[in-house]
């Protein structure tokens, strides 16, 4: 991709995926949903996780799957704040930016 | 390099961390490897690229929060040094988000992720720093500790001879005391005697008779004095000088108070 995909945009992506899941989701099925989107080098999710648990976005729960235990993980309500916050911030953004490439650019 | 090989030296590679953040990342990738399917392994490792590469990330992220440490952005981690344009806008993209946020006026906004973890990592150090002090402090009171013991020893061999000293001023007052009562009556009972007797010389020898009662009558009066002024002593002083041995007593223990406080 062109764009670089900053940290907070890299967050809230990781967060509306998650949040799709009522019960969570696990690490390599984010990361293969993420990658749909844009370019994620597969090494790149385990930090953003890890951080986004670190500020109590997510929590995770161990569930028994075929025999083994997977990690879920899963949004919370401080999460669900912060989603909604990139994603207002976002569509601002966004607009911004279509707005000059349309051309109807003076607000002034 | 297949996926045990990975993941083996992926471990050794994180030694240096925490068990419990090795724990967390090793049972990340043992699952990632799971979910993908034995089938997909070669393509993981190959998506994955190198272990280096791998623990070059989880020790980036553990390091974030630093101003230098970089961003991660869909390329993978940007160092902070290197692309100082990308990583520029990516802060100033930040902090305006951040400063979005706090236009709205939202508490929920003081929780920006680089903000928070910023935050964190100050107070991680702070943390640190005073661990740092502890066994500074702990080290030097060892050390100290052949000089201490001696000093120690001499202040409560000092406090004791203050206290002795102390009793023995007041078993002495005391004592001073009690002899000034005793001679107050002596000097009562005998001028009483004495004034009795010169009453009853008076009328063998009229002029010895009344020098000896007059002599009694200083003497009670004298006496009367004394015992007056042991009562008046006992009623003033002594509680007073009970309440000083009280308070001096409570020194030790007041200053101690005072030295916790501060």
């Amino acid at each position: 991709m062109v764009f670089n995909t900053g940290a907070a945009l890299l967050d809230a992506i990781v967060l509306a995926v998650v949040s799709k899941e009522p019960d969570g989701t696990y690490g390599y099925k984010i990361t293969q949903e993420v990658r749909q989107v844009i370019e994620l080098s597969e090494s790149t999710l385990y930090p953003v996780l890890r951080r986004l648990l670190k500020d109590e976005c997510l929590e995770v729960y161990d569930r028994e799957c075929a025999g083994r235990n997977r990690r879920y993980y899963r949004i919370t309500g401080r999460g669900m704040v912060q989603l909604n916050l990139y994603e207002g911030e976002w569509s601002r953004y966004s607009a911004k930016i279509n707005s000059i490439f349309e051309g109807g650019v003076s607000h002034e | 390099m297949n996926r045990l090989e990975f993941m083996g030296k992926l471990e050794r590679l994180l030694a240096g961390i925490s068990p419990g953040e090795r724990e967390e990342a090793l049972q990340f990738y043992n699952e990632y490897f799971n979910d993908a399917g034995v089938e997909n392994e070669d393509g993981v490792i190959e998506a994955l690229g190198s272990p280096e590469a791998v623990a070059a990330t989880i020790l980036a992220g553990l390091a974030e929060g630093a101003e230098s440490a970089g961003e991660f952005s869909e390329k993978g981690f940007v160092p902070g040094g290197a692309d100082k344009g990308t990583v520029n806008a990516l802060q100033k993209t930040d902090k305006a988000a951040q400063n979005a946020q706090a236009e709205r006026g939202g508490s929920a906004g003081a929780d920006g992720s680089p903000a928070a973890g910023a935050a964190g990592a100050g107070k991680k150090e702070k943390k640190a720093w005073g661990a740092g002090t502890v066994v500074l402090v702990v080290l030097l009171s060892i050390c100290a500790l052949p000089l201490l013991i001696p000093f120690a020893m001499a202040a409560v061999i000092f406090m004791l001879a203050i206290f002795l000293l102390v009793f023995f001023m007041f078993l002495a007052g005391a004592l001073v005391l009690g002899c000034l009562a005793l001679v107050g009556l002596i000097l009562l009972i005998t001028g009483f005697i004495l004034t009795g007797v010169g009453i009853a010389k008076m009328f063998i020898a009229p002029f010895g008779g009344l020098w000896i009662a007059g002599g009694g009558l200083a003497a009670a009066g004298i006496g009367l004095l004394m015992l007056v002024g042991f009562i008046w002593l006992l009623i003033k002083a002594v509680p007073a000088m009970i309440r000083g041995l009280v308070w001096l007593c409570g020194l030790p223990f007041r200053k101690k108070r005072k030295g916790a406080a501060a």
